[in-house]
Formats: structure tokens, sequence, C-alpha cells
């Protein structure tokens, strides 16, 4: 469509050629366009400052109650919140304001920790694939095919039954085929702008295969992998939950927010606040990452850029 | 067509083997026998039990006949219950598991599918924003928070339903909801993303010079495009219910394969857990398989050269 | 004369995020029966906006139409409500679109894509349609009708797409044809086939047409009459012959001008104010150059099939031909962004395919390249001053940012930039501009050897003439050597001292470039020349066609991998002759 775009406003300036311009006053990089865009959208700024205070509280949270995350009361169990203990204690008499905050501690980790491990081995294994292509891609894309076929909860659950269960381990099970949808992502990408004149232009100045990578490809193909990553952080802290609920979690007394409601099973229809605590945080935290990383989507989509 | 379906089955037959040799290695990474941990055993049962498991004989040989018996649909015996069979369990527990699954599978589509188209036709109007907020609740709350949750207001405090089993139809209703809000939240957004961009196509704008009226455009031209790529998520949507029924199962108190699933993971009931394992593996493949099939029945510009362009 | 439609004071807006803006600004035309109207203009001018608001195709919001009046048959067409305007599209207004490639429903059979028009509006039974739509396909020229009915879009090359819509838009033989931009997407031998079809199908059926374009030469050979549009206002409507001849507007006068035409003589280039340079050296060498794609499962795509020739020191040498036939591979081959399958390039002498990477990465500063899309070639995260002072960086031609601010500010001068937009991002500029920093960064390492890929294809007319003007200030200030390589042979003709013109990975033909137009010699430059429209009326009036059948003319690579398996010109066994001085024709060899 012709009719948009072409909007000379009043003080646009002509340059030397004569061709008339819309130069705005202010120059911006995509970067900052971006950035404005974002800001301008008030679910996902909202979320932002929503996840900026679960990640305070839960460093802080834990620090200015009196109580700590392990030790048993058993004078005190199964108590309603109160001035004390402000959301009540569990069926051992523990605080349950420390641990919901220790349990999201525990989720953020894992949820933040698995993303950061998926986007390392993601962008090189993709990068790989997609700046190389030919035969070195398809060998590669075929075995990260297979291996994406085989069902993922399966593999975790798998390799949590065999090996000592733990922080760790879940990470590293969570990424052991997490990391694919990042490389297909970064490979598509590379690919697609590999194509581009920009890249050609600078192979036909010399520039190195680094310089390529590094300055060319990778900063255009950052705007997908961020969202990406934003929404893969939900979806190792919801993984991680799952596994938590079916025993295979981190172990007691540590707590996750999965674990702390698959405990609060137990009782609950007697002691509900037990179970919604955890519940609320996260559901509040898989949801502010999810409209985080749709805002972020429509924010860097250069196609809505006008 | 053949060849395409021939390699696409390949696939999945080598998917199937890496999963089952990766089962059975992982279980014989875990340290000690699987029988040290019952403590009371005396040596002679316990040397009797590795006869009876073929334990005792060299990793390779129990690597194949392993591979044999599973071409043959044996998958051993269990470790905790010692006459029961692994195939007979899963046979026995199948069915449960199965209807819920189908019924979460047809609801999703179809309300995903409804939900998405009505966003896209009001798109940016308050029905528009409404669905996907809903759509966005549905994939933020997991699966078995919601679980408890309609349980605790529905059956607990309502009184609606039974709170636990799986005896008359009414029991269908909350697990069935459970398992099928993700996938309606995931399929409402691909429908809606996907009607919108087949909206603005050139070939819509074809279709309305030739003077054909919204309903037809609609019918003809804009949903059959629009709900292809929903296709491509009948797999992942399966696994996520397959997995989701695992606590789902548990949380209903309904005795289908996830609750079987579960008590062998607390158990330690290796060959059971390898039993489901691989019997789920089975499953969600095919289901791939399937798609895979579909997406080149419903979709004619894909080559069929054995690639979907990507 | 019966007047079909008449446009009266249209004046139509779009709401944006900027505030309104008004698209079409109080037009007025009209058009009669059996006549063809052109309206001309570039982009942003409203001539789209005009065609779609005649069909009510417009969605509104965000556009409103404003004011003014439009009748069609005696009938006003914005009285109509939405169903009564359903019965008029399709029936007596049909239209076709831009884009071939886009505009039929991918996943529904051709033949039912027509049938459903002549459903629609003719109450036909399903078996009365089919016999009506297979005639409709024999009529606009699709051979094998029975089977093309029964085939999905993917299956159609480019220009049958067009014809299929073309089918559609006269399935119910309406007495308007709008056709907005129909051959912009083709390549020049389908367009004139295109072309050739529609004047057909309206001697046939008698339809009146409106003819969308930024071609003038398209209307030339189309158009009775004229409507020219610039940014929402018709600034001069008139007969085709009267605006060609006698331009009243200056922004009539001014396309017209800007227009290089095939049939003028070339403009004799100015002398070089480099003195050392050396017209019968050649500065680069090209033998025997082979450049093959595996497209896997046996196919081999020739994309370059073993071509020689020198390009000579401070000339230009053009390249022309349709798309796929290797001309930007050979460009690409020739600067080693892509291995050769086989041949040499030599530059001043040496072999560049057998320099090592560091002698190689020193080479390129000799050899630079523009390239064809001024929004995809430059990095939209980088800002000016960084895109032109990358190579600077590489090959460590500055030593402190100071004095790479100040070569940057010196090229953005040289090209007719502000250099006080140094800092800007590529977003912030027009096409031409764009197109301006390309040659800006090309230059920053003082090359000898340009290779302008399709420089101009992405710009509009007046932009083209101030880009081409610049790069022959350019070539006569630095001595430089260029190889143009363009589908647009006006363009080449001007610009080029030889012209090579290439066919399936081959050259057919090439010598120089008055010689090339005034004497071509290979069948296929006589049927790319013949399908140039002119803008001139009386020489597209008179001027005999030499068509190739369709088949023959490669609309995408993969069609070119297939076809040149049948090779309709013998090529593959055939080697250039020199048959008079300069003059290279491809002969099959006996």
């Amino acid at each position: 469509m012709s009719a948009s775009g072409n909007n000379n406003n009043k003080n646009a300036t002509t340059d030397v050629v004569g061709e008339p311009i819309a130069l705005q006053q202010e120059s911006i990089s995509l970067w900052q366009d971006a950035w404005i865009r974002l800001k301008g959208n008030k679910v996902a700024m909202f979320s932002l400052g929503t996840l900026i205070v679960i990640i305070l509280a839960s460093i802080v949270g834990p620090m200015i109650s009196a109580f700590n995350y392990y030790s048993n009361d058993l004078m005190n169990t199964n108590k309603a919140p109160s001035s004390v203990h402000w959301f009540g204690t569990d069926n051992l008499g523990r605080d349950m304001w420390v641990r919901t905050w220790m349990g999201a501690r525990i989720s953020l980790i894992v949820g933040l920790a698995a993303a950061a491990i998926d986007l390392i081995i993601g962008i090189i294994y993709g990068g790989i694939m997609g700046y190389f292509g030919g035969r070195v891609d398809t060998i590669m894309n075929k075995f990260s095919e297979i291996l994406y076929s085989i069902p993922y909860l399966l593999v975790v659950i798998l390799l949590l039954v065999v090996f000592e269960p733990g922080l760790g381990t879940i990470i590293v099970a969570l990424t052991v085929t997490g990391w694919i949808t990042m490389s297909w992502i970064v490979r598509g990408e590379i690919m697609q702008l590999k194509s581009r004149d920009f890249v050609l232009a600078a192979r036909s100045m010399g520039a190195s295969a680094g310089r390529q990578l590094f300055k060319h490809l990778l900063p255009n193909a950052l705007g997908p992998i961020i969202v990406t990553v934003t929404l893969s952080v939900p979806s190792a802290i919801f993984s991680e939950a799952f596994l938590s609920f079916l025993g295979l979690g981190v172990q007691a007394p540590v707590a996750s927010l999965g674990s702390m409601i698959n405990d609060a099973l137990t009782g609950w229809n007697l002691y509900p606040w037990r179970m919604w605590f955890p519940a609320a945080l996260i559901c509040l935290t898989m949801l502010a990452f999810n409209l985080l990383g749709d805002g972020l989507r429509d924010a860097l989509d250069p196609k809505l850029r006008k | 067509m053949v060849r395409y379906i021939a390699s696409k089955f390949l696939y999945m037959l080598l998917s199937l083997f890496i999963l089952a040799s990766a089962t059975f290695f992982l279980m014989k990474a875990i340290p000690g026998n699987p029988f040290m941990s019952e403590k009371n055993v005396q040596p002679q049962i316990k040397e009797r039990l590795m006869e009876q498991y073929g334990l005792n004989k060299p990793i390779a040989e129990q690597y194949l006949q392993y591979l044999g018996n599973l071409v043959k649909g044996d998958l051993g015996i269990s470790m905790k219950y010692q006459n029961q069979e692994v195939s007979q369990r899963i046979a026995d527990t199948f069915s449960p598991s199965l209807q819920i699954g189908i019924f979460a599978i047809v609801i999703s589509i179809v309300v995903g599918i409804v939900l998405g188209l009505i966003a896209a036709l009001y798109h940016r109007k308050l029905i528009d924003n409404v669905a996907m907020i809903i759509a966005v609740l549905g994939i933020a709350v997991p699966s078995f928070v919601l679980a408890t949750l309609i349980q605790y207001i529905f059956a607990l405090k309502l009184g609606w339903f039974d709170v636990m089993g799986f005896n008359e139809p009414s029991d269908f209703v909350l697990p069935v909801i459970a398992l099928a809000v993700q996938p309606i939240a995931f399929i409402a957004r691909l429908t809606r993303s996907s009607m919108l961009e087949v909206l603005n196509a050139d070939y819509i704008k074809t279709a309305k010079a030739k003077g054909l009226n919204g309903f037809t455009i609609m019918t003809r031209h804009v949903v059959r495009n629009g709900i292809l790529p929903v296709v491509t998520y009948v797999g992942p949507m399966t696994a996520n219910i397959v997995t989701g029924s695992v606590v789902i199962e548990q949380i209903f108190g309904i005795g289908g394969i996830g609750r079987v699933f579960v008590d062998s993971i607390t158990n330690r009931d290796y060959t059971m857990i390898m039993g489901v394992t691989i019997f789920y593996g089975v499953l969600l493949m095919l289901a791939r398989f399937v798609t895979d099939i579909l997406y080149v029945l419903v979709d004619p510009r894909i080559k069929l050269s054995g690639r979907k362009g990507s | 004369m019966e007047k079909i439609l008449t446009v009266k004071n249209l004046s139509v807006s779009f709401q944006t995020r900027a505030g309104e803006f008004d698209a079409v600004k109080d037009v007025n035309f009209e058009i009669g029966k059996g006549e063809t109207l052109g309206i001309v203009g570039e982009s942003g001018s409203g001539k789209s906006v005009t065609a779609q608001t005649i069909m009510r195709l417009i969605p509104s919001p965000p556009s409103k139409i404003k004011s003014g009046e439009i009748e069609f048959l005696g009938q006003s067409l914005l009285a109509k409500t939405d169903k009564q305007m359903e019965a008029i599209r399709g029936k007596d207004i049909g239209m076709i679109f831009q884009d071939p490639m886009t505009s039929l429903n991918p996943t529904i059979k051709v033949g039912k894509q027509i049938t459903e028009v002549l459903r629609k509006h003719q109450n036909m039974s399903s078996s009365q349609a089919k016999e009506s739509a297979l005639e409709m396909l024999r009529l606009v020229g699709i051979k094998n009708s029975d089977v093309r009915f029964n085939q999905y879009p993917h299956q159609f090359s480019g220009g049958m797409r067009q014809r299929a819509m073309i089918a559609i838009a006269l399935a119910c033989r309406p007495s308007l044809l709008i056709a907005d931009e129909p051959t912009t997407a083709l390549d020049v031998t389908i367009q004139a086939q295109i072309l050739d079809l529609m004047k057909d199908m309206q001697q046939k059926l008698g339809t009146s047409i409106i003819l969308i374009t930024h071609d003038l030469g398209v209307v030339a050979g189309m158009c009775d009459r004229v409507v020219v549009m610039k940014e929402g206002d018709v600034v001069e409507t008139g007969t085709t012959a009267e605006i060609f001849k006698n331009p009243q507007h200056p922004y009539t006068q001014r396309l017209l001008n800007a227009l290089p035409r095939l049939d003028e003589p070339k403009k004799p280039k100015l002398a070089s104010a480099k003195l050392n340079l050396d017209p019968r050296k050649p500065l680069v060498e090209v033998k025997g150059l082979k450049q093959h794609f595996n497209l896997g499962k046996g196919n081999i795509l020739k994309a370059v099939n073993d071509i020689s020739f020198n390009i000579y020191e401070g000339e230009t040498l053009g390249v022309v031909g349709e798309s796929g036939c290797g001309k930007s591979t050979t460009g690409r081959t020739i600067l080693r962004l892509y291995e050769p399958t086989g041949g040499s390039v030599k530059f001043n002498g040496t072999d560049i395919y057998d320099l090592s990477p560091r002698k190689m990465k020193n080479m390129r500063k000799d050899m630079q390249m523009i390239f064809q899309d001024p929004y995809a070639s430059l990095n939209p995260r980088f800002n000016i001053m960084d895109i032109i002072g990358e190579s600077l960086d590489i090959h460590g031609l500055v030593n402190s940012r100071a004095e790479r601010k100040k070569r940057v500010e010196e090229l953005l001068d040289m090209v007719g930039l502000n250099p006080s937009h140094a800092l800007r991002y590529p977003h912030e500029f027009s096409g031409g501009q764009r197109q301006r920093i390309g040659i800006a960064r090309a230059l920053a390492v003082d090359p000898k050897f340009i290779i302008c890929d399709e420089p101009l294809s992405a710009l509009d007319v007046s932009i083209q003439a101030q880009i081409v003007k610049l790069l022959e200030e350019l070539q006569q200030r630095l001595g430089l050597t260029y190889l143009f390589i363009a589908h647009d042979l006006s363009m080449v003709k001007h610009i080029s001292d030889r012209v090579a013109v290439m066919y399936m990975g081959k050259i057919v033909e090439l010598a120089e470039s008055e010689e090339l137009y005034a004497n071509p010699l290979h069948p296929y430059t006589k049927t790319l020349l013949s399908a140039i429209p002119i803008p001139d009326p009386e020489v597209e009036a008179n001027k005999r066609r030499i068509l190739l059948p369709e088949e023959h003319l490669a609309a995408s690579q993969e069609a070119a991998a297939t076809l040149a398996a049948k090779d309709p010109f013998n090529l593959e066994n055939s080697q250039l002759i020199e048959v008079s001085e300069g003059h290279w024709v491809s002969q099959p060899s006996a």
C-alpha cells in the first residue's frame, strides 16, 4: 500500500539533491525505537515491574523475617496467616512467608539458569548451522530434529530418576533438549540474514567471519532471540514445578514453588493458604514473563515499525 | 508422497530406537542393583531375582534381548509386583487415560479454533481482548494449579462434581477442563495470528474483487488457510496432554497410566518406568507422524520431497 | 463516446498515527467504452488508492472518502450498500493486481478460483461454470487448460498466474477492467505478452481498461488517454499523444525527461579526468567462468555456465538479462563472494581465485559492489558513519577517529548527502538517499572497479536518473571501471559502453551498446529488445513484437534449472563468435 508512510510533514527538510525527506529532530537507533515502543505498552511495562518486584522480594523477603525456611516448630503447625507468620505455617510449623520467597528464588534460579544455558548452546549450535549451512547444517539439523522428536518431559523424568535429584540435576536435565528451539530460531535468523545484501556487502569489504557474525548477523537476530529467552524462562519454571510435583524436583528441606504446592496437597481443603500463596506466585511469575515476551515481540518486530 | 511418508516413518523408528536405547542404558547406569534397597531380601532370593530379570548376563546380551522383546511388545515384568507384566498393566489402565485424552484433544481443537477465529474477526475489539486475556491466563496457569483450583471450587465448595474417582460421566468434566485449558490457549493464539495474516493477504483482496460476500470469503478463503498452522500443533499438543495427564490423574484419583507412572517413579519400579516411557514415546511419536502426514494433505504447497520448508 | 465511469472531485484520506493524511485530493477523470485510460505516477502518488476506491476495496477505517462522486454506468458507486457492491465487483468491474505470486489463493485449485466468480454472478451449474472457465483459460492463452484447471497456483509460473488472474477478472465479461500495476512484478518479455493479451482481450470483449502503472513505456503502448498523478493530485490529463508530445505540467515534463529511451542515441561520454587510463588494457579478464549450484536430488542449476569477457580500464560494461539468467551470480562470483565451480577471473593480471585469504582481503580494496535493494544492503543497526567507515576499519585505512570522521564526511559530500547526517540510521533515509550511502560505502576504500548490481531497480524513475548521473560523474572524476548489471535495457544502453546479454547462464550476445541496439543478431536479444516498451505512442503503435513461447522464458531460478535441459537455443553447444569488430554472438558450433 502506497498511502501510508509517505507522510511528509511540514518541517520536512530537503537535502542537497532536492529529495524531500522527513528526518526527525532526534536520531534514534532501532534499539531505542524498540525501547520507546515497549515503554508505550502498559501491559508489558507492568509485567516488567511485577517481575522486578518478585525478583527483589525473593532476595529480600526471607531476610526481613525472624524465621528461617528449614526450622520446624511442631507447636505451631498449619497456622493461618497472622501478624507473626505473615503467610501462615506449614505442616511442620515452618514459616510460609520465608518458604514462599525461598521457593520463588529456587524457581527463578532454575528458570533463569536453564534459559541462560539454552541460550548459550542454542546460539553456538544454531549459529554454526546457520552460518556454515550446507552439509554441516543438514547433519546437525537432522540430529536436533531427532532429539526434539523424543518427548521432552520423558527424557527429563528419566534423567531425574537415574541421577541424584537436586538443583543442578534439574537445570541440566531441563537443558538436555531445551536448547533445540533456541538453536532453530538462531539458525533461521542467521540463514535469512546471511543472504541479505548488507552481509554480502561486509563480505565484499573483506570482513572476517567473526566480524560478520558478531557485528552483522547476531545483532540483527537478537530480537527473536530475546523473545525466545523471555518465553523459555516461564516454560522452565513450569517444568521444574511439574517435576517437583512428581517428587523429582529439589529435595527437602529446600523447597521450590512446585514442591510447596505438592506438599500442600495433603490436607489443603483444611489449610488452603499453604496452596494459594505459592500457586498465586507461580502463576503471577509465569504470566508476567509471558506478557513481557509478547510485548517484546511487538516492540522488536521490524514489520510493525513505522 | 509415498517417499515422504516412508522417510517420516523411518525417522520415527530411529527416534524410538534412540529413546529405547537411552532408557535402557540410563537404567543400567543406576549405581548398585534395583533390589539393593530392599534390605530384608535374603541373598539367595536376590540371586534368584537377578536370574529372573536376566540381570546377571552381560550388558550387550541384555540389551539385545531387551530390544528383541520390545519388538514383540513385551516390556518385561514389574519389579515391584513380581507377577505382573508391564504391558498387561499398561493395557489394563489405558482406557480411562485414553478417554480423557481424546476428550481433551477434541475440546482443545474445537474451542481453541473458535476462540481464535472470534478474536481475529473482532480484531482490536472488546471480544478480542477478552479472548486473548483468557488465552494468556491459560498459558500462564500450570495445569496442576488449575486442577486443584477447580477441584476446590466446583467439587469441594460447590459440590457439583465428585472430588475424586472416575466412575460416572460427570467425572470427566474437571480433568478434561484441567487438561484442555493450556492447549486451548495455545491454539486460540495460533489461530488468531494466522487468521490476521490471512485476512491481509493479497488473495483475499482478489476474493473481494470477485464480489464474493463476506461469509463465502470467510469460509472458503480465510478459515481454511487460517487454521492450517493449527495442524502443526497437533503433535506438541498431544505431548502436552499426555504429560499433563500424569499429574491430573494423581489429583483426581483416576486409575490411568499416569497414575501407574507416578507410582512406579515413587517405588523406583524400573521396568515399569521403562515400559511406560516407551509406551508414551510410541504414542507421542505416532502423533507427530500423523501430524506430518496431515499437513501434507491439507497444504498443497508442501513439496513432497521429504522436507518441510521452514 | 459512451461514458463507462466518471470520477468527480474524489478525495480520500487516511488516518495515521501522525494524523490525517490526504492520499487522493480532488481527483477527476472519466473513461469511455472500449477505451484504455492510464493512471501514471510514482510511489505515493495515490494511483492505487484511487483504483481501489472505485472498487470500494479500501478498508474504512483507516481510510475515509471525504468527498466526491464515482458514477459507473449511470449509477453512483459510493451510494451503494456493501451488498449491492458485491453484485458489481467481479461482474461489471474486474480487477487484477500487481503480484501474481500472492494474488491467488494457494490452497484452492486454479480452475475453482475461476468457476467461483462465474457461479457467484452467472448462476451457472458447476458443469457450465467449468466449461466456461476452461474456455476462459484457453482465451488467456493457457495451454492444456483441462490439466491446468486442476492444478494449484504454485504449479504455475508468474506469467501464467497473471493470465489466470486475467481469466478470473474477465470471466463475467465486465464492462471495466482495473489493472493495478499488472506487469510490474514480471520480466520484460513476460510483460510484453501480458500486455498483448490485455489488448487482445479488450478487442474481443470490448472491455474498458484502467491501467495503473509507473511505467510510461507501458502507457505509450497501451493507453488512449492518460492521467498523471503526483502526491494525490492529478497534475495533467490528456490523450496519450498530447501528453507525450507536448506535456504541460513541469512534473510530467520531468518524468518524461528522466526516462532513458531505448531508441534514442547515446550521449557521448565525458572524458575521464584521470589521464593514465588505457582503454585497451583489460582490467578484469573473465575466462570460462562457471557457477553451478546443487539443488539436491541430482538437479544442478548452472547459474553461470562457461562465460568469458574482458572489462577494459575506465569502461562500463553492461550485463542485461531477465531474472534467473545468472547476471547477479556472475557479479558476485567475479568478486569471489561465491567460490566458482570453474574458470578464472584475472584482476590487473592476477588470478583472484589463486589468492590466499590475506591477499584476497587486500585485493578487495580495489573491487567493490553497489547493491540492488537500498533497504536490505545497509545494516539497520549501524549508523551511517559506521556503515561507511567499516571498510576503513577492516583495511586499517585510518589512524584515528577524527580522521575516520573526516573521511566519511568527505564521502557523504561526494555522493551529495549532508555530512551532518552521519550519525543517523538507515531507516531515517529515503530509498534514493540510501543508495547514495551504498555508493559512498563502496567508494570508501578508493576502488578501481565497482560492480553495480541492479542499483536502480528499486527506485522511482526520477530518482533513477539522479543516481545514474551521480555514477557517471564519479566514474569521470575518479576513473572508475563499472560492471553494470540490470534488467532495464533502456537504462543500460545509456550508461554502458558495451553490453552483454545473458540468458540461462550464458552470454548470447556482446557488442558496443549502439551496435547491439541497432543491429541485434541473436533471436533472444531481438525478443528482449522488442519487448521493451518505448515511451512514445507513435513508436509503440508501429512496433512489431518478436515473441518467444512462454515456456522459453525462465521465470525463476528453479524453472531455469528445468528449462536448461530443454535449451531452446542450443546454447550448450554454442560459442561466442566475433561476427564483426567487437560484436560477438552465440552460434552453434558446427
